[in-house]
């Protein structure tokens, strides 16, 4: 692989893990208290990590073409459930509005 | 032999982005305050998702300020606060203390939940101190 190569996956690495935080940003931000723990910590995780994971570069670990695939998937797995956030959490992952078959699960 | 300079955006972005990742000096420089800084934001995206809902136009501005506003205390108050507290916990390297003192500060939050959270250790103490433990 040439030095060109790797700049350009990095750019794309790096590209790809600032747009998984931003969607975590964004679940984060119209969550409350009332949404499961476990669900704000899957966002509060992942976003960072996807955004020190795509500027991984800065401290001299450099991605192979695997990185930005898995960012990539990261980002089809969340967009995949946009329609049930575009209003806010969905009523499943909230405490006081969660359907009492799912509350005997928790 | 092809000499054409990049010009499409993906090689100029990866050219500048190439620049700014292969200097060793910069990295030197930027690893404590990218240790305070990614701390700071597991820390702040915690209390950024325990705040109230809002729909209401511009609330990803206003979620971005609010980071902004904690990470921005993170970096500026983390370093002096280890200097302060390392030699009081027998700690002889502050670097170590860097990151939870900046993922406390992200997951208090803005300055009303660091009100809050004086009033509760407030109370906390003062219950303590007439010995009635109940909240």
């Amino acid at each position: 692989m040439t030095t060109e190569h790797i700049y350009m996956i990095a750019a794309i690495d790096a590209a790809l893990g600032v747009a998984v935080f931003f969607i975590c940003f964004c679940r984060a931000v119209v969550s409350d208290a009332m949404v499961l723990r476990r669900v704000r910590l899957k966002f509060v995780l992942l976003g960072p990590a996807s955004l020190a994971f795509g500027l991984s570069p800065l401290w001299g670990d450099w991605p192979g073409i695997i990185n930005p695939l898995l960012l990539l998937a990261i980002i089809i797995g969340l967009l995949s459930e946009t329609f049930q956030w575009h209003n806010g959490p969905p009523n499943s992952v909230k405490i006081d509005t969660m359907p009492n078959e799912l509350k005997e699960h928790l | 032999m092809n000499t054409t300079p990049p010009y499409d955006i993906v090689a100029v972005l990866a050219l500048v982005g190439g620049a700014l990742f292969s200097n060793p000096q910069l990295s030197q420089a930027l690893a404590p305050y990218a240790t305070i800084f990614f701390a700071g934001l597991i820390g702040t995206m915690w209390s950024l998702s325990r705040r109230p809902t809002d729909l209401s136009p511009g609330h990803r501005l206003r979620g971005a300020m609010f980071m902004l506003r904690v990470i921005g205390a993170a970096l500026i108050v983390t370093l002096p606060v280890a200097l302060w507290v390392a030699p009081k916990l027998g700690v002889n390297q502050e670097r170590y203390l860097v990151a939870p003192i900046a993922f406390v500060i992200g997951a208090v939050g803005d300055a009303s939940d660091w009100k809050t959270l004086l009033v509760w250790l407030r109370d906390f103490v003062l219950r303590w101190k007439s010995g009635t433990p109940e909240s």
